[in-house]
């Protein structure tokens, strides 16, 4: 799990980062046309479902955390410590 | 105690290590990937040689109109009864006089060649180089044109074929093409949209959002933004070449336009190598080539070369491929200094020579 979270955020660098390559060279040169291609399409589609994803699993994680700490105080608090 | 102290040390001494080793492992790995999907999507996107689907329409019967229309009022007798009525305005009656009537004094006998211009029965073609910028060694270059034939005027495509990825030096394409004088096109192969009409044929029928610059059959041409144009209309009218790339760089006045104006972004309006064509009347072209980018001059903004325009007496010209595009092609020789020797393109606008050839 923690190598696909890792590769999943290493993917969403390298989207976000050619995102950025797009939009300087569009502004350069709009005729080479790279923001309005299928290809470029394509890859926003992949970055917006993995971004997605990845906001998804860190909220989880929050909250998985959060119950564990909850858990441990609930615990900690039977046995009479504060 | 000071053996656990030193153990301890050690200890976060290694973790240290192995979080920088792992940091740097996945930066690299990161830069690999990223520099791996740049280099795939810039083949899929632009590198890779692909023949397209060309729309493959005529425009209309290729029957050039090798005239040119003055407009002769015609004098009628006033009748008495109407003498003291205000005198309206005639209507002019079209009178059509071949190009070759109307620039006879530009053709020769015979053909004359040398570095300042072309002439022949059926051709001429004047260069000038003019010196601009600081230390006036950096050159923009004229072509002006004279035609009897709009079949003298030609576009060739890279490998002679539609599509995107494929490219070919002007020189290149002006040899193949039997080109007198050649000028960079507007590389519509780095588009998927754009209207492409070349030697009549429509290749493609997608309007972009750029400018686009028609030259008719009977020789005319006009500049459209996108939202004036229809494919239909020009079809109609005899659209013979239809290039997308622009901007347009003179009004219907003929007037320069003012740099906010110019539908480009604002990078593509800075000062630039340039190349363009402006129109003065049926017959009568100019191809003009800016060098630019070196320590001397820096090229010419948009709104300048549509000032050059304006100032040279065009009634229309269009912007087309610049940068290191920017090429100018003249009797077997590339003229101009193209920024880093310049660029293969996707096409090329051509003059060529007939007399004496076949059609």
């Amino acid at each position: 799990m923690r190598l696909f979270v890792k590769a999943i955020q290493a993917v969403l660098i390298v989207l976000a980062i050619m995102m950025m390559v797009f939009l300087v060279l569009d502004g350069f040169n709009p005729t080479m046309n790279f923001l309005r291609n299928d290809i470029t399409k394509g890859l926003l589609w992949a970055f917006s479902i993995l971004a997605l994803a990845d906001g998804l699993l860190i909220m989880a994680s929050v909250i998985n955390g959060r119950f564990r700490t909850g858990k441990k105080k609930h615990k900690h608090a039977a046995h009479g410590e504060e | 105690m000071l053996y656990f102290v030193t153990m301890n040390h050690e200890k976060e001494e290694r973790r240290r290590k192995r979080i920088l080793y792992e940091s740097i492992r996945t930066a690299v790995g990161t830069l690999l990937l990223l520099a791996i999907s740049l280099l795939t999507f810039a083949w899929f996107h632009h590198a890779r040689p692909k023949e397209r689907l060309s729309a493959g329409l005529l425009t209309a019967t290729p029957t050039p109109v090798l005239s040119q229309v003055v407009s002769k009022p015609e004098v009628t007798p006033t009748p008495f009864a109407e003498a003291n009525e205000p005198p309206s305005t005639p209507e002019p009656t079209p009178v059509y006089v071949p190009w070759i009537e109307k620039y006879a004094d530009q053709f020769t006998e015979s053909i004359l060649s040398d570095e300042q211009g072309y002439s022949s029965p059926d051709l001429a073609v004047h260069i000038t180089k003019v010196q601009y910028g600081k230390a006036k060694t950096a050159m923009y270059y004229l072509a002006d044109i004279y035609l009897t034939d709009v079949f003298q005027f030609e576009t060739v495509l890279a490998k002679d074929r539609f599509g995107s990825g494929l490219r070919e030096s002007v020189k290149d394409m002006a040899n193949r093409g039997g080109a007198l004088v050649a000028i960079t096109g507007d590389t519509y192969g780095n588009q998927d949209a754009g209207i492409v009409i070349r030697n009549g044929i429509v290749h493609r029928q997608e309007k972009s959002t750029f400018d686009i610059c028609v030259l008719y059959y009977d020789g005319t041409m006009r500049t459209f933004s996108p939202d004036d144009f229809s494919l239909e209309q020009a079809i109609a009218d005899g659209a013979y070449q239809a290039w997308s790339f622009g901007p347009l760089l003179l009004d219907e006045q003929g007037q320069p336009i003012p740099d906010e104006k110019l539908n480009t972004s604002k990078n593509i309006r800075r000062a630039n190598p340039r190349a363009g064509i402006g129109y003065f009347e049926p017959g009568h072209y100019c191809f003009v080539v800016v060098d630019g980018r070196t320590d001397d001059a820096s090229g010419l903004t948009l709104e300048q070369f549509s000032q050059l325009f304006a100032d040279l007496g065009c009634k229309a010209a269009y912007n087309l491929d610049g940068g290191r595009s920017a090429e100018m092609y003249y009797n077997g020789s590339v003229l101009n200094d193209p920024y880093k020797g310049g660029r293969s393109v996707s096409d090329c606008l051509i003059i060529r020579e007939t007399f004496g050839k076949e059609p």
